[in-house]
């Protein structure tokens, strides 16, 4: 535990001292991931499907505030869609501004959880979203959270049935249009990671307000359950046992970094608790204060308590003394 | 000669006006009434062009029974449920952006309290200064 608790104190000494150099490499390092995951899973304009473009955009977002990487990537999202079809480059279009006027107003500062989403959502793991952003933010962080979700499951979507998109026959004029919509409208997967999603983080947040021993640690545990009974019971209803396993292992990978969380955020010493109690005019004071876990840094410092041994040389000292060199002999 | 309480106190200044002031310091320019009126005027655009993008959709959505619906229904009253629709919709945007900026501007008005503290004392550093200045001839 010594050992963990001196890399946490290193590491954020480290981001202390670097932060303006840290802060731009994870932006790039994020960007990087963000863009190269939108050209493999769309990748239809050959123009933007570059790896120059992605290092170009994510060195440029690098140095920017996070919202631009979202309004970036929506962008080229919605390039890459109109290479396949001009109706359902619309439907995103539309998806994304419903998105940014109805959630993106109230939730403008949750941009890492807006790009975070989806990525999570690609590798599967989306469990770990709703539980971290219970635990580190409010409610709103959800808003965020649920708008990355439902333009993975659009993109998703899109790829599942791009043959309705890519058939060359003349089709009736709106006939793509609906069958975009209906794809995003009828999609219940979706419906039931939202549902879950508000469930959770909400939970989640109640828990970790309360004034309770290990609040943070009760509330991961019971977020983390029960969004794994949630999305479970939903998979075998929708019948998708298939996706059984996923849940599983993002619910595990879910409490893996949300006791990481805990540990940098919220590390506190239980055994140190101190109740004070005081008055003034207006109000009587209950307070309860939880002592953080702190390694003081180590300063080596060696002390000498026996003199330092000096050996002195003949030569020297016939020198200091000024003896005559055959006394010495 | 420089003050160096008054100087450790302009540097939390600056520092909270880098930080934290950023996002606190301009909505502390208005009213409470001005501030939450203006976030629901914007509220109230933003949420009718929502609608209009979801009305579009729907239409896109029916566009192959549209025919039908027109047919079964009197456009008045189709219009009336369409109005009635929006209001409600309008309304609990209204309603939420009501207490969204209303916090937003509680939150400011304490964050800001502590930077007023320390501004009054560098106000007062400022004065005691300025007495015990030798006055020139």
């Amino acid at each position: 535990m010594t050992g963990l608790l001196e890399i946490r104190e290193k590491l954020r000494n480290f981001y202390g001292r670097y932060e303006v150099y840290v802060t731009a490499g994870v932006k790039f390092l994020l960007g990087l991931v963000t863009f190269f995951l939108i050209n493999i899973q769309l990748g239809y304009m050959e123009q933007l499907n570059q790896p120059a473009v992605v290092l170009l955009l994510a060195l440029a977002c690098s140095f920017l505030p996070v919202n631009i990487m979202v309004v970036a990537a929506c962008g080229l999202i919605l390039l890459h869609l109109s290479a396949l079809s001009l109706e359902v480059c619309a439907i995103g279009l539309c998806l994304m501004l419903l998105l940014f006027f109805l959630y993106g107003r109230f939730a403008p500062k949750h941009g890492y959880a807006a790009i975070l989403t989806p990525i999570l959502c690609f590798f599967r793991i989306p469990q770990v979203m709703p539980v971290s952003e219970g635990l580190l933010h409010g409610p709103s962080a959800y808003l965020s959270v649920v708008s990355g979700a439902m333009v993975f499951f659009y993109v998703e979507g899109v790829k599942i049935n791009i043959v309705n998109f890519t058939s060359v026959e003349e089709v009736e004029g709106f006939a793509k249009f609906t069958a975009a919509l209906k794809m995003l409208i009828g999609n219940k997967e979706m419906y039931l990671f939202i549902a879950t999603f508000l469930v959770t983080s909400l939970v989640v947040y109640a828990i970790r307000r309360q004034s309770v021993n290990y609040a943070w640690r009760i509330g991961l545990v019971v977020g983390n359950l029960m969004q794994m009974v949630i999305l479970l019971s939903g998979y075998v209803l929708l019948g998708m046992p298939e996706k059984i396993l996923w849940v599983l292992l993002g619910t595990a990978v879910s409490v893996a970094v949300c006791l990481l969380l805990e540990f940098f955020f919220y590390n506190l010493d239980y055994s140190r608790i101190e109740r004070v109690q005081f008055e003034d005019d207006e109000y009587y004071y209950f307070v309860k204060a939880v002592p953080k876990v702190y390694l003081a840094r180590k300063d080596k410092r060696v002390k000498r308590f026996t003199p330092k041994k000096t050996t002195i040389s003949r030569r020297q000292l016939e020198e200091e003394f000024d003896i005559d060199k055959d006394l010495l002999q | 000669m420089l003050n160096e309480e008054r100087i450790r106190l302009m540097t939390k200044m600056a520092s909270y006006e880098e930080g934290e002031g950023r996002e606190f310091m301009p909505i502390k320019q208005y009213y409470r009434k001005d501030y939450v009126g203006l976030g629901m005027i914007k509220t109230f655009i933003t949420s009718s062009i929502a609608f209009a993008i979801l009305f579009l959709c729907g239409i896109l959505y029916e566009m192959e029974n549209i025919t039908q619906i027109l047919a079964d229904r009197d456009l008045t009253e189709l219009g009336i449920l369409v109005l009635t629709v929006y209001v409600v919709f309008t309304a609990v945007y209204q309603v939420i952006a009501l207490c969204v900026y209303n916090w937003r501007y509680s939150r400011a008005t304490a964050s800001m309290k502590g930077y007023h503290s320390i501004m009054k004392k560098v106000e007062k550093l400022q004065e005691r200064e300025e007495r015990s200045l030798p006055l020139e001839d």
